[in-house]
């Protein structure tokens, strides 16, 4: 009995061990920080990792739809990063848009994007038929 | 001038007329609560909820059908209508439109809740379960009764007349999946009220006998079926609709559907073993609590503005109340169940883990742990807002790691275990049984290895899709055997095994399509491509494979957009044509443009291409083009586990008539017939 028991504690130890690892790795590789401009700019532990950036299109933007790719400086009510996207531009991306970003800085702390959303700008309630 | 006076005082009736139905929904639940608490189904009690029941239903179907009207007549004096719809949308998504909205949606939840309590009520005899069941049906139809009533009024007026026709619908709403997609999640939602109703009507009163789990089982089924259709669809329309090149981003209301599917599937198996075994009550009545519960935190989560999402309705009030329920249902269930420990554990334990009986327990462990991670992953941007004071959410990686592997070893599971036999194998027996499934796994895995996959997640789903269908077959072919009697064909043989045991192959053909499924996810999921490419007027560009020729661009009209279309021809490594016609439409009454995707699919894989760009004149013109190889397999396996449920759901042949005929005596004597080994079960 105390032998079956040991085994049951083992066992359950050794799948727990092995869910955690899975949760801790998995939390690690997925794990993105939502934040404003200000924000990002204003905590560098931040920087390295993937984040999701939320601020308006700054004056001078460059969108280059033949290159599939955009430059334009991403502004907070104080900060301002340069970001450079690569990807189909939105056709609503233009000056003066609320966009989000998502992706890291690279060496040059330039914010490389691989994703870019213009905040809707439509007159819907924000639906979905959910479920 | 004078139109605008009629409308007004059409709009009054319709008001009146919906509401009136409402309140009578809301009467008929108080009188079905009350009388299922009252006689506990004694007397004249069953046919009081019977007929509450079906009241409920009509006062429900006539509130829904006077909304779905005025969406129809476009009377734009409700806000449903003036903020969901417009004049010039097609009939099919006019009715879409009914449940786009947050009200209409939960009008449309309410109304199936009272399908499932109208056509599954208790009849005269089923005794005090049910009888429960009924009022607890009941009283969740109160509920959302009482919140359509006082807080979200699907007939309220329109507070902005100067929407004269309409705001519209969101384009991306305007799918045919969309039409039928909020239904059937929802079906599939409202039939998971059916086992936790009974559950809870069992552990009341503590009479949990097979009776009342075989009806669980059916409505378990039924839910099953309908969950897996609605995530599917769904999925569907994110992949044509969406224009990202996938079907599945873990985003919070997928993860909402997934998770009581999960819960559903693991209610499922239980009550298999609950019916050869007797054993596994506990975990049937818990996940039972639970699936219900994860339907409701679904609709919270999509309804509250808890979580940020494209698909979830602004912060309201009715987030508050939903949470109330949460909070009754889970607590309830838990109280019950704790209760009520003792009555579960009374029947015979599990065979040790190496039988089949050992195997469902490590499948519901994997689900819940699965569910777990989801659930985590969901709540992680407001639980870390709350601990970290940061906003952080877990990305796809987190979810394709955790939940991912979660689901492989799951799937592994379910290769072996209709190998296992019930009760204590042995490790002896389990080896024998073993050998065959190895050696079929090794096989495929050395076969993959050769043609240089190499990936450890694409070996294992190979492996397992040759595993499943292989075990499957030879113990079918094992059954036909014993069963061929002197004289009989084999074709003869085969066809009144599938017949005599058409729920366990409707179970086996569930995970044969779950294996073309993975197929499906592994290769779309590993090995997709996508590529940006400009492309001139006349020319072809080469991608991957394919050669791409851009023909021209042209301007159309549709019912409510005008759109730009691209004409493309496509041409495969071994010279198949395709012809793709991606768009870009202008609705008219939105701002935002959207593309419509075109797809080339094929057995191998899609070639799905998106228009991104056009210089005046359409000289040229730039294309996302994404290559998902076996994409087509996810539809297929998806349609096939569905059709394998509906199978073991249809209520034909004897068994069934048998189940539900006796089930009042097997609920009265509560006792649990001798467990029969595997193969000699259904006669």
């Amino acid at each position: 009995m105390r032998k079956a028991r040991l085994k049951l504690v083992v066992g359950v130890g050794a799948i727990a061990a092995a869910l955690l690892y899975l949760g801790v790795t998995g939390a690690r590789d997925g794990w993105v920080y939502y934040l404003s401009v200000d924000e990002y700019a204003s905590r560098p532990e931040t920087q390295g990792a993937r984040s999701r950036v939320h601020g308006t299109v700054g004056p001078g933007a460059t969108a280059d739809p033949i290159a599939f790719g955009a430059r334009f400086d991403l502004r907070g009510q104080a900060r301002v990063i340069r970001v450079e996207y690569r990807g189909a531009v939105p056709d609503l991306f233009a000056e003066g848009r609320e966009v989000v970003v998502e992706g890291t800085t690279d060496e040059a702390g330039t914010f490389v994007a691989d994703v870019l959303l213009t905040k809707c700008g439509s007159k819907y309630e924000p639906a979905g038929a959910g479920g | 001038m004078r139109q605008q006076v009629r409308a007004g005082r059409g709009g009054r009736v319709t008001r009146w007329i919906g509401e009136s139905g409402l309140v009578l929904a809301a009467g008929m639940a108080a009188v079905g609560v009350l009388a299922g608490l009252m006689t506990r189904g004694r007397g004249r009690g069953a046919g009081l909820i019977r007929a509450a029941a079906w009241g409920q239903l009509t006062g429900l179907a006539l509130a829904l059908g006077t909304l779905m009207s005025a969406f129809v007549r476009d009377d734009l004096g409700m806000r449903a209508v003036a903020l969901h719809s417009e004049r010039g949308l097609p009939v099919a998504y006019k009715v879409a439109a009914v449940w786009a909205g947050q009200e209409g949606s939960l009008l449309l939840w309410a109304f199936l809740l009272a399908g499932v309590g109208a056509i599954g009520a208790v009849r005269p005899g089923r005794g005090a379960p049910a009888a429960l069941a009924g009022a607890v049906l009941a009283a969740l139809g109160l509920f959302f009764a009482a919140i359509l009533l006082m807080v979200a009024d699907p007939f309220a007026p329109n507070p902005r007349p100067e929407i004269e026709n309409g705001v519209g619908l969101n384009p991306m709403l305007q799918h045919w999946a969309m039409v039928v997609h909020p239904p059937t999640l929802f079906l599939g939602y409202a039939c998971s009220a059916g086992p936790f109703a009974l559950a809870i009507g069992g552990l009341v009163t503590g009479e949990l006998g097979p009776g009342l789990f075989a009806v669980m089982r059916r409505w378990a089924l039924a839910s099953w079926v309908f969950l897996t259709g609605g995530i599917l669809l769904g999925a569907w329309w994110a992949y044509v609709e969406l224009g990202w090149g996938g079907y599945w981003a873990w985003d919070p209301v997928e993860n909402a559907s997934l998770m009581p599917w999960l819960a559903v599937t693991g209610l499922l198996h239980a009550l298999l073993v609950t019916r050869e075994r007797g054993s596994l009550r506990g975990w049937g009545a818990g996940l039972a609590c639970l699936a219900f519960s994860l339907c409701v935190l679904g609709t919270t989560l999509t309804r509250s503005g808890l979580l940020v999402s494209v698909h979830a309705f602004g912060a309201t009030t009715v987030g508050v109340y939903l949470l109330g329920l949460l909070v009754v249902l889970g607590g309830g269930s838990v109280g019950l169940l704790w209760a009520r420990r003792g009555t579960l554990r009374s029947g015979p334990g599990i065979g040790g883990l190496l039988g089949r009986d050992g195997a469902v327990v490590v499948l519901h462990l994997l689900l819940c742990a699965m569910l777990v991670a989801t659930l985590v992953g969901t709540l992680f941007p407001v639980v870390s807002g709350l601990l970290l004071g940061q906003q952080v959410s877990l990305g796809a990686p987190y979810y394709n790691r955790v939940v991912g592997s979660l689901g492989l070893a799951g799937a592994c599971v379910m290769a072996v275990g209709p190998a296992l036999g019930y009760g204590e194998g042995g490790a002896g027996a389990v080896r024998r049984v073993l050998v065959l499934p190895g050696a079929l796994a090794l096989a495929a895995g050395t076969a993959a290895l050769i043609q240089g996959i190499t990936h450890s997640a694409s070996l294992v789903c190979i492996a397992i899709a040759t595993v499943t269908p292989g075990v499957i077959g030879l113990r079918f072919a094992d059954t036909v055997r014993s069963r061929r009697g002197p004289g009989e064909g084999w074709p003869g043989a085969a066809w009144g095994t599938l017949c005599a045991h058409r729920r366990r192959y409707g179970g086996q053909l569930a995970h044969a399509g779950l294996c073309l499924l993975l197929l499906g996810v592994c290769g779309s999921g590993l090995y997709s491509a996508r590529e940006h490419c400009t492309i001139g007027r006349g020319e072809e560009v080469e991608v991957r494979g394919y050669r791409i020729a851009y023909g021209e661009l042209t301007e159309l009209r549709g019912a409510n957009y005008s759109a730009m279309e691209a004409r493309l021809r496509a041409t495969d490594a071994r010279g198949a044509v395709g012809e793709l016609r991606p768009q870009r439409r202008y609705y008219d009454r939105a701002m935002d443009p959207m593309g419509e995707v075109a797809v080339w699919r094929r057995a191998g894989g899609d070639l799905y291409v998106v228009l991104a760009w056009w210089s005046p004149g359409g000289e040229r013109a730039g294309f996302v083009v994404v290559i998902n190889p076996l994409v087509v397999w996810v539809w297929v396996g998806g349609g096939v586990m569905a059709a394998g449920g509906f199978l073991a759901w249809l209520p034909l042949g004897r068994r069934g008539a048998n189940n539900e005929g006796s089930a009042p005596a097997e609920l009265a004597s509560g006792a649990w017939g001798v467990a029969p080994s595997d193969g000699v079960t259904e006669p």
